[in-house]
């Protein structure tokens, strides 16, 4: 055997090994998780019974409760999130009194991401007003998942003095998601449109195309003049246009179909005249019939004749006897209007159940 | 005494809504998928049954339906009550097409269902 | 037989020994750091927000895309999963792509089809004939449209494209069966960073043997079919190193065919599925980040390290052949069509680190071993091989592909723990070395000659694979006795 064959032997020797080694932790682990797997189960179904309790506000004796394992926790956690109501409250006090919120707190400073994620997870299903300072400090977190984990703990506490942080961290240098920020500003509720209102004509495209979408779902219909003016800017981003032609929409004051109409007609941009026609579909006033029909014949693009034609099916008996006079036309046109007519005739028809397989 | 049938996948919740329902002294048992579910009310013959949407093996709403068109009229009127995280308008409205009798959106108050049971059980069910 | 011919020989084994350990090492170190990764996010996922993303109106509303060729085994199954995915929009759009069997009958029976007019929302090129599209009447969103088959999956997914109406787009193949969650975990980073993802993917398992009803996976359970327990080892590694490493590159090359999701403007905006291409997937991948790095515009693909969507794959060599051949074919089409990206720094990590180690390992691994197992063939027949330098050579190239599998088997125990017997546990790991006696060597046949095809710029087909259908709960009747967890 050569000098090379030698030293590969050694190496195999030292790769079977390896193997031996993993083999035999793959067992361990196998039997072990088994086991804890089995045993976790039998205790959650032991303190079932205790979580109830504490729902009424009965669980016997204080020490009772401070003395069950951390798995309570757990499970009271697991529960949160799919609660409402008394039952909510009542299983946050219970992490209270457990002293879990406070430990939390403390981990808000921890050195691992993921200790400090999941403390914000933590307070914010405890809905502890209190800590909201600290959480806002996370938003800007090096860890992107610790500022998401942030932002959705703010959300939940509810406290309405998180709103401007949270917009603010948007277009931050260690920016939050959007998205992120979105879900947890719609779930602080109304106390969150003043900020958004004006935040629709300052500061970066971002945040006007989040405020936007966030003010159509609210349907607020305060912020319509600014949205307004938002969509029939040519100098401004298209996305956030388009976010405020679909919050128009939501709104659905009539007041907005001129200045839509304008956009269908006259802007280039495919989505945003999408937007634009769903919205004229939304408000439904005769105004937007004019608009929507020439959109029908003459958009450039199929799915701008086909938005025209679904909103037009929205726009009243009208719209419906534009559709009909198009219908018989064999271009796209015609095709789009006997598509509307067909969802129409569809959605006017009660849902048969399905077949049993 | 009057029976209540629950039947949703995740045994947490159900287990908590079974809670919550034999606190108002009902007879409540508890069913894990759809299939399950349906046999369970045709042997049972609840007084009301709370249906999870989303489920394994047959959902709620199949659940929902095959339990209306049973050929046993009393079977078949039974209410119903969905408690789904399915929470946007046409959901509700297959919900409701699929005969059920009331909708409870998922995040959900256990004593807000305890109060819409006992209102859509006969006067006189429940122990006051 | 003179000594320079000895020598050749002699040199062609070593340097394909080196090859093959080099190849071994290079996917072991992928793979622990995707374990890291998977063994991170396992600790701790981010904010789990799964519910809230569900309930959210923020989440944008996904068209999932079912191209389907005679697939009545298991038609109603795929689409009664995807129509019950927990995702609060979607909307389902079915390609029948002239079938020959009942797929289409079936369909309408269970869903009382009605013919309407399509509704278009883009003009890609379909080059099949569009003969009928229909909506469901039973409340589910679904939309079929029947076609004439041009044999290429793309052209299914492109003619659904022109119909999909929600801004994410999803295909899932016929033979694919999606977690209840899948859409909901890949379309999360889409919630979360709305403004620069444009795709991601999750990952895949193989379905064979796994107990399913009404297209849920009920227990993931082991085939009894070595070949496919050897594949289900493929994909855990695949999954392990090809996709979590490169994510954090951003250089995420291939969302896998049964499952990833797009933004629909975009996919239209590059023209839909390439039609020529038979990694059609991959392909758009690829297309897609050359598309928004040319325009400098932002682009994030995101992989998602949980497993959402199972697929069937083949059960004999013959398919098995065919498939390999075809992805090698695609795979060396790919790299032809975008050769300009190889080692382009103006591609980033996908041109420096991606499609180099697609084309070094993954394209010529092929030729390497087969050259190098002739050479050992040969060197044995003109008696020039030492036989003990030899045993020595092959058995290490042998531990070091064992300790791979054994590697890529131990995550997946301390990750997901989804074989929860432990029978299967072992034959995972027995497959993990059989794999390398004879597998390996005919699937590095199977792929030279799919490279000869591309290189030879065959004509490329579309060929189906033959469905079994999923082993449904009321077929396991009998076995239902068997206790589910060994060892408990």
């Amino acid at each position: 055997m050569t000098s090379l064959a030698q030293a590969v032997f050694i190496g195999s020797l030292v790769v079977t090994l390896l193997v031996v080694v993993l083999l035999v932790a793959v067992a361990v682990e196998h039997g072990a998780r088994t086991r804890r797997l089995a045993r976790d189960a039998r205790r959650r179904a032991e303190l079932t019974p205790l979580v109830h309790a504490l729902l009424d506000g009965d669980a016997g004796d204080e020490a009772a409760m401070t003395a069950a394992p951390a798995l309570l926790d757990e499970l009271v956690l697991e529960l949160l999130p799919q609660l409402r109501g008394a039952d909510r409250t009542a299983l946050q006090s219970v992490l209270l009194d457990r002293g879990v919120v406070t430990r939390a707190a403390g981990d808000l400073t921890a050195r691992g991401a993921a200790r400090r994620g999941r403390a914000a997870v933590l307070l914010g299903n405890a809905a502890s007003v209190e800590h909201t300072g600290a959480l806002v400090e996370l938003l800007g977190d090096r860890a992107p998942e610790v500022r998401n984990a942030a932002a959705r703990a703010l959300g939940k506490n509810g406290d309405a003095a998180a709103v401007g942080p949270l917009l603010a961290a948007v277009t931050a240098g260690q920016p939050l998601p959007p998205g992120v920020a979105g879900m947890a500003l719609l779930d602080l509720g109304v106390a969150a449109l003043p900020s958004l209102r004006a935040a629709l004509d300052a500061g970066f495209p971002v945040a006007q195309t989040l405020a936007a979408e966030l003010l159509g779902l609210h349907g607020d219909p305060a912020s319509t003049t600014t949205l307004i003016a938002l969509v029939g800017d040519d100098h401004r981003d298209p996305h956030a246009r388009r976010a405020a032609a679909q919050a128009l929409g939501r709104i659905g004051s009539p007041v907005a179909t001129a200045a839509l109409a304008d956009v269908l007609l006259g802007s280039g941009h495919a989505p945003l005249q999408c937007a634009a026609a769903e919205a004229l579909g939304r408000i439904g006033d005769a105004g937007g019939l004019r608009a929507l029909t020439t959109g029908l014949r003459c958009a450039p693009t199929v799915d701008v004749r086909g938005a025209c034609a679904d909103a037009l099916a929205l726009t009243g008996d009208a719209g419906h006897r534009q559709l009909v006079a198009h219908a018989q036309l064999r271009s796209a046109t015609g095709e789009a209007a006997r598509s509307a007519l067909d969802v129409l005739a569809l959605s006017r028809r009660p849902a048969r159940q399905a077949a049993a397989a | 005494m009057t029976r209540v049938l629950v039947v949703d996948d995740d045994p947490v919740i159900a287990d908590l809504v079974a809670f919550r329902l034999t606190r108002l002294g009902l007879d409540v048992s508890v069913e894990t998928d759809g299939q399950a579910g349906l046999a369970a009310a045709r042997e049972l013959r609840p007084d009301l049954v709370v249906l999870d949407w989303m489920m394994p093996r047959m959902n709620g709403l199949e659940m929902c339906a095959a339990l209306r068109a049973d050929p046993d009229e009393a079977l078949a009127r039974t209410p119903v009550l969905l408690l789904t995280a399915k929470a946007q308008e046409p959901d509700l409205e297959r919900g409701f097409a699929a005969g059920a009798t009331d909708y409870i959106v998922k995040p959900f108050s256990p004593r807000e269902l305890a109060t819409r049971v006992t209102a859509a059980l006969p006067p006189g069910s429940v122990a006051p | 037989m003179n000594d320079a011919a000895t020598s050749l020989i002699q040199t062609v084994n070593w340097t394909v020994l080196g090859y093959v350990v080099l190849l071994d090492v290079a996917m072991l170190v992928l793979v622990a750091f995707g374990a890291r990764r998977v063994l991170a996010n396992r600790r701790w996922a981010g904010a789990e927000g799964h519910e809230q993303i569900f309930a959210s109106p923020l989440t944008p509303a996904v068209s999932v895309i079912v191209p389907a060729h005679d697939e009545e085994a298991g038609i109603l199954d795929t689409l009664a999963a995807t129509l019950a995915q927990r995702y609060p929009s979607l909307e389902v759009v079915m390609v029948d792509d002239g079938s020959k069997d009942r797929t289409f009958d079936l369909v309408a029976q269970r869903y009382a089809l009605t013919r309407v007019t399509p509704r278009r929302t883009a003009d890609l090129q379909v080059d099949g004939e569009v003969l009928s599209v229909h909506r469901a009447t039973t409340g589910d969103p679904l939309t079929v449209i029947r076609k004439t088959s041009v044999g290429r999956r793309s052209d299914a997914v492109n003619a659904a494209l022109n119909v999909a109406r929600h801004p994410l787009v999803c295909m899932v193949d016929g033979d694919s069966l999606l977690e209840p969650d899948a859409l909901l975990k890949v379309a999360r980073p889409f919630v979360e960073d709305p403004v620069n993802v444009i795709g991601t993917g999750g990952v895949i398992r193989t379905v064979n043997g796994a107990l399913t009803d009404g297209g849920a996976v009920l227990e993931p359970r082991l085939s009894r079919r070595w070949l496919v327990r050897i594949q289900a080892v493929e994909y855990l590694r695949s999954f392990l190193l090809g996709r979590t490493g490169w994510a954090d590159a951003n250089a995420l090359l291939i969302i896998s065919g049964a499952f990833g999701l797009f933004r629909r403007d975009l996919v239209v905006e590059i023209g839909g599925l390439d039609p020529l291409s038979l990694a059609e997937d991959a392909e758009l991948v690829v297309s897609l980040q050359e598309h928004m790095r040319r325009q400098g515009r932002p682009h994030r693909l995101v992989f998602v390290p949980e497993p959402v969507c199972w697929t069937e794959v083949p059960e004999t060599w013959e398919v098995l052949g065919r498939q390999r051949r075809r992805w090698s074919h695609g795979l060396g089409q790919l790299l032809w069509k975008h050769k300009h990206m190889i080692a382009n720094p103006r591609y980033g990590t996908v041109g420096l680190l991606a499609l180099p180690f697609f084309l070094l390992f993954e394209l010529l691994g092929p030729v390497v071993e087969v050259l190098g197992l002739l050479s050992v063939v040969l060197a044995a027949a003109i008696g020039v091989l030492d036989p003990a330098s030899a045993g020595v050579m092959i058995g290490f190239a042998l531990l070091v592909g064992t300790l791979l599998s054994t590697t890529v088997v131990a995550v997946e125990e301390f990750t997901f723990h989804r074989y929860r017997n432990g029978r299967d546990l072992l034959a995972l790991l027995a497959a993990g070395v059989l794999e390398n006696v004879g597998y390996r060597q005919v699937h590095a046949w199977y792929r030279l000659q799919g490279l000869c095809m591309a290189l030879t710029r065959r004509k490329p087909v579309w060929t189906a694979m033959p469905r079994t259908g999923f082993t449904t709960a009321a077929d396991e009747a009998p076995a239902a006795g068997r206790p589910a967890l060994s060892g408990a």
